[in-house]
């Protein structure tokens, strides 16, 4: 069964996000909405590693990673006021991430590079990685996650690297259920054959000189 | 549907904890999303008229009548 249509749009255009104008009364948390200030002070405080991560996995460089976190914020400022749930919240900055991190990703390179970007590494291209066995966990999932195509690679973060159910990934990203199902268990399998192939090159590379 | 096996899994965790911001780090966004959040000062302006005191409404109403009847005068005599 679809999922139902989701209560905020956390995919609406983030052209203009920030200024005070655009915030309306309800998200201006200056010293006049006193609750609206502590909302937004609240969901910084229980969001933000959250916010980091998903641009972090979806592709933002480390250097770009303060400048997507301030604009998702405040995107966010504006909407706090209307969003009650706690669930309701985690799915609309979760949206309102991948949005902002496309318009980056989309900004910083060409039409035809950010095509490029958007479609899976070949697995190919994974078997002979430069300096392999001196990476860290961070870096070998970035490799893996470079194997997803974009939407996977989104799906496959929220559900397995930040415990999203099914049904909240598809209301962030503007899926149905049974989309992010099936494309959740194809990332999956990258994920699995991508990580075997780097483990077993690591275990080559670093092999015992005696094996024959 | 597909399972990611454990090492796998033991990666993601790995990883997770890699990709999150340190305290200090966490502590300096904290800070500037907080104070990027403060009312600009443009805005601190443009609440001064909703604090006139009483007086000072009934004198800004005056002279608007003033304005009016000034406007409809020369009105009436061009």
């Amino acid at each position: 069964m679809p999922a139902p249509p989701p209560r905020t749009k956390p995919d609406e255009p983030v052209a203009g996000a920030g200024s005070h104008a655009d915030a309306g009364p309800g998200g201006e948390p200056g010293d006049a909405f006193p609750e609206a200030r502590a909302r937004f002070r609240s969901a910084c405080e229980t969001h933000l590693d959250f916010v980091w991560r998903f641009a972090r996995a979806c592709g933002v460089e480390a250097t770009s990673l303060d400048y997507v976190v301030h604009k998702v914020f405040a995107v966010l400022r504006g909407r706090l006021i209307s969003l009650d749930d706690a669930s309701e919240l985690r799915v609309s900055i979760a949206g309102t991430t991948r949005q902002v991190v496309r318009a980056h990703l989309r900004q910083l390179s060409s039409p035809r590079e950010s095509f490029a970007q958007a479609q899976p590494r070949p697995a190919e291209e994974l078997d002979n990685v430069a300096g392999l066995e001196t990476k860290s966990a961070g870096e070998l999932v970035d490799l893996i996650l470079s194997a997803m195509g974009e939407t996977e690679r989104e799906i496959f973060v929220l559900c397995e690297l930040e415990g999203f159910s099914t049904f909240e990934t598809a209301e962030a990203l503007h899926l149905s259920e049974s989309t992010v199902r099936v494309r959740l268990s194809d990332a999956r399998k990258i994920f699995n054959d991508v990580s075997a192939r780097l483990r077993a090159q690591r275990f080559w590379i670093s092999r015992p000189e005696d094996l024959p | 549907m597909n399972e990611l096996r454990p090492h796998g899994r033991e990666l993601l965790d790995a990883a997770r904890r890699q990709h999150t911001p340190s305290p200090a780090e966490r502590e300096r966004l904290l800070s500037e999303l907080l104070v990027s959040a403060e009312p600009a000062p443009a805005t601190r302006i443009s609440l001064v008229p909703q604090r006139l005191s009483a007086a000072s409404k009934l004198l800004l109403l005056a002279a608007l009548a003033a304005l009016i009847g000034v406007a409809l005068y020369l009105a009436s005599r061009g």
